[in-house]
């Protein structure tokens, strides 16, 4: 434990001299909610559409917010780390591998929700939002919900990285992912307004619990019924996925070859 | 990778990008026939002009501005006046810029999927017009990204510049009208995007006189002009700070 | 269990695919790769006791890297048994990895924009090296090296020297049984490659730390090292004592000559054998008892406007050993 606070610690600290381009950062991530925002007012000015104009704009601050917090980036690097040899000095060290991923991903977090924080809130007030959080049941699915797709999304992440252990390049498969998303997650278009086969789909794929699930459980769309389905799937994913990356990482290892001098 | 397996890759690829971002522009046009005063085939016309302009971009200009960190880092400052097309570049091994080529095709296949199913009456005078606006356009970006790229060498490590292409390519891909609602302080304030895609695709359709074309090219040089003093200001900064 | 370092007939082969140019090729890649295999490691063997400094010497590509590699755990062998420290390297058991270390010239695993300390904190946190031990071998590491006005720079501020001392530092702050140094004074200057092997052999020395060194400079060998392997193609062709080597092989210097007006070859021929003529440069060939003698006979009877008295080369002795011949 101490070891993953010194790594959170350092990290941190290491990003806070990078605060300007983490700012960047920040901005890459919000610029397409925001231009969603635009498209959907001006669409509601012209004709009915299943949300109001609010509820758009709701939709997708959560997007910001709880995208960034759920957001995951590692996995490119981890593959041209393995492509180059890069990780030799991780397999020297009585630290695993993991820690530096998880540190780098919080430590950068932290920042960037420094930065968007008093963004959300001077939007929540101009709007004049309430938080639709009721009873304790909800808060906690909620924050249950968030952990897990954040997880989720991380472990993913880092397993399509692994990729490079065999394949030459894993572009090919973070794009594919990348369009998934696009369809099934809820980020450029909520998915209650999807045609209803993309709906059913998204009841299993892990996709949507990886950010539309939270946003859902956040605006009180779900029955406590829905709830706890949607959190049982997300932890058996969950679990898919952090057998798949001991697998991977394991036999991948096996096949991995310090590279270069 | 190797040029031939990647450049096919590619063509697949941007093929499918452009497959998918109209797909999102018929999931909009689903609920309305018009967004922001533009019909669905207009807007159409305005993804393919753009993608033409950014395929050329990516090809050409923007592979010599991510080495400008490298440039500032060493200290090369006899880059006064960035070079945009660094024959270096064209004709040396950068085949992975040539897959840009995908993105420009991309456009033109959508240009000619607009015109041959009649969404919009063609003309010569429309479709050769759209060479010298993407030239138009392509200075702009060029001032544009030049301009953010500047801003990064007082705030950043400029580890990131990457990140301005992205956002500039994301919010032009539509007209600019749909942020800005015709309000004329924003059209005002946000006229630089607005000449690269916009206006000229607005030009070609008819929406507006062509006089405004003339508009167009002092803009340009404007930006242009503006763009290279911030940089040479930059530039001498930047060496007297970290002499 | 007496030796720290034990190896035995260890291998490690390689699989390359050979990738035919063009498109044709490309394309039957696809379908059918042609594998060879490269022997970086080709059974080699060897024992190594608590406190010795050795030095793995040999041309590029001899296999001196995959070795330490092996013996670090970062490879499976393809065969072979190696213990280190009584630990089979490749399980990486954290108890193993906490007791040694391995530095790679050139490569650095400190944190670039923050100070170096700060590195050395987080080290001493994956180590779990305690409060005490931390902060008496940070003070004597960092007053054998004379860095203390600099520990809060920030790394990327710091000179190339500083910068390899702090590297050292963040290596050693575990108090390693076993220091693994790849190439360490690739890329130093003059004065830095000395600071350098002066700090390791004080380090050997007080410590008692087995210190394990790969170069191709034979300065570095020469003035750290009493035992010696020499590695080429993947075989160890020489193990044993550094004095045995130069003694029996390395018995020859090289004068390095720029003359000032033409010279005749065959005149040469009386100072030793000429390696290169090329006007206005030679390289000669002379014993090494009659080095200094060579070298005045030279500069008295020629117009000599350079003068050099240089060690043969790693590769020429390496050869040497190889062919069993004497090139003097």
């Amino acid at each position: 434990m101490n070891k993953l606070l010194s790594y959170l610690r350092i990290y941190f600290l290491n990003t806070l001299t990078y605060r300007g381009d983490i700012l960047l950062f920040t901005i890459s991530g919000i610029t397409q909610p925001i231009i969603n925002i635009f498209i959907w007012l001006s669409i509601s000015g012209s004709a009915a559409t299943p949300l109001t104009k609010i509820e758009f704009i709701q939709y997708f601050i959560l997007v910001i917010l709880i995208g960034t917090w759920t957001s995951a980036w590692a996995g490119q690097f981890i593959s041209a780390d393995i492509r180059l040899g890069r990780i030799s000095p991780f397999l020297l060290k009585p630290v695993s591998f993991i820690y530096h991923q998880i540190a780098n991903n919080i430590g950068e977090k932290i920042i960037k929700t420094m930065y968007l924080l008093p963004f959300a809130v001077f939007l929540g007030a101009t709007f004049n939002f309430k938080l639709p959080l009721t009873d304790y049941f909800h808060v906690s699915s909620f924050l249950l919900a968030i952990i897990f797709s954040t997880l989720l999304l991380f472990i993913i992440d880092i397993c399509i990285g692994f990729g490079a252990f065999w394949l030459d390049d894993t572009t090919a498969i973070f794009e594919f992912f990348g369009i998934s998303m696009f369809f099934f997650s809820g980020k450029f278009i909520p998915l209650a307004i999807m045609p209803k086969i993309i709906q059913q789909m998204s009841e299993f794929l892990p996709l949507r619990y990886m950010l539309s699930f939270p946003i859902e459980i956040f605006l009180g769309k779900l029955s406590t019924r829905e709830m706890l389905t949607g959190l049982v799937i997300q932890s058996l994913w969950l679990v898919v996925f952090i057998v798949i990356y001991k697998l991977c990482w394991t036999n991948g290892l096996k096949k991995y070859s310090a590279s270069g001098a | 990778m190797e040029f031939r397996e990647n450049f096919v890759f590619w063509i697949l690829v941007q093929t499918f990008y452009v497959g998918l971002h109209l797909l999102t522009i018929n999931i909009y046009f689903s609920f309305t026939d018009t967004i922001a005063g533009w019909t669905k085939p207009e807007v159409y016309l305005l993804v393919g002009i753009f993608r033409i302009m950014e395929g050329t971009f990516k090809m050409l200009i923007h592979p010599n501005i991510v080495k400008l960190p490298e440039f500032i880092n060493r200290g090369d400052l006899d880059f006064a006046l960035t070079k945009p097309v660094n024959t270096q570049f064209l004709l040396g091994a950068r085949y992975q810029r040539l897959d840009e080529m995908a993105t420009i095709l991309g456009g033109v296949g959508v240009l000619v999927y607009v015109y041959s199913q009649n969404l919009i009456p063609f003309s010569w005078y429309s479709v050769l017009s759209i060479l010298p606006f993407s030239f138009l356009g392509l200075t702009v970006m060029y001032s544009l990204m030049m301009f953010f790229v500047t801003l990064s060498v007082f705030l950043t490590k400029m580890s990131s510049i990457w990140v301005y292409w992205e956002v500039l390519s994301k919010s032009l891909r539509l007209p600019i009208d749909v942020y800005t609602h015709g309000s004329k302080v924003f059209n005002g304030i946000l006229w630089p995007f607005i000449i690269v895609v916009t206006l000229p695709a607005q030009i070609i359709l008819g929406k507006t006189s062509v006089y405004f074309f003339f508009l167009e090219i002092i803009g340009c040089i404007i930006l242009l002009w503006a763009v290279n003093k911030f940089w040479n200001f930059a530039l001498r900064h930047y060496s007297s700070a970290s002499s | 269990m007496s030796s720290i370092i034990s190896v035995s007939k260890l291998k490690k082969y390689y699989k390359v695919h050979q990738k035919e140019p063009g498109l044709m090729g490309s394309v039957r890649s696809l379908f059918k790769r042609k594998y060879y295999d490269v022997k970086a490691v080709d059974g080699v063997s060897f024992t190594i006791e608590e406190g010795e400094l050795i030095g793995f010497i040999g041309p590029n590509g001899a296999g001196k890297t995959t070795t330490l590699k092996v013996l670090s755990g970062l490879l499976y062998p393809t065969s072979g048994e190696v213990s280190v420290l009584g630990y089979t390297p490749w399980d990486r058991k954290p108890a193993f990895q906490k007791q040694f270390s391995l530095v790679m010239g050139q490569k650095n695993q400190l944190w670039w924009d923050l100070p170096a300390i700060e590195s050395f904190i987080l080290n001493k946190e994956i180590y779990e090296v305690s409060n005490e031990q931390y902060k008496k071998t940070l003070d004597e590491l960092v007053e054998l090296l004379e860095v203390k006005d600099v520990l809060k720079i920030q790394v990327r501020k710091l000179s190339l020297g500083q910068r390899m001392k702090m590297e050292l530092i963040a290596a050693l702050i575990h108090s390693p049984k076993i220091l693994f140094l790849d190439e360490p004074t690739i890329g130093l200057d003059v004065v830095m490659q000395k600071k350098m092997r002066d700090f390791i052999k004080e380090y050997n020395k007080r410590y008692n730390a087995t210190v394990i060194l790969t170069s191709h400079y034979m300065d570095d060998v020469k003035e750290l090292c009493k035992r010696v392997i020499i590695i080429d193609k993947g075989k160890i062709l020489f193990d044993g004592a550094l004095d045995e080597i130069i003694k029996k092989f390395a018995n020859h210097k090289l004068l390095t000559v720029v003359f000032s007006k033409k010279v005749d070859k065959e005149d040469l021929k009386d100072i030793g054998v000429v390696k290169e003529f090329e006007f206005p440069k030679a390289i000669i060939s002379v014993k090494r008892a009659s080095a200094s003698l060579a070298a005045s006979e030279l500069l008295q009877n020629f117009p000599v406007a350079d003068l050099n008295i240089e060690e043969p080369q790693i590769e020429d002795i390496i050869r040497e050993v190889f062919t069993g011949r004497d090139l003097a």
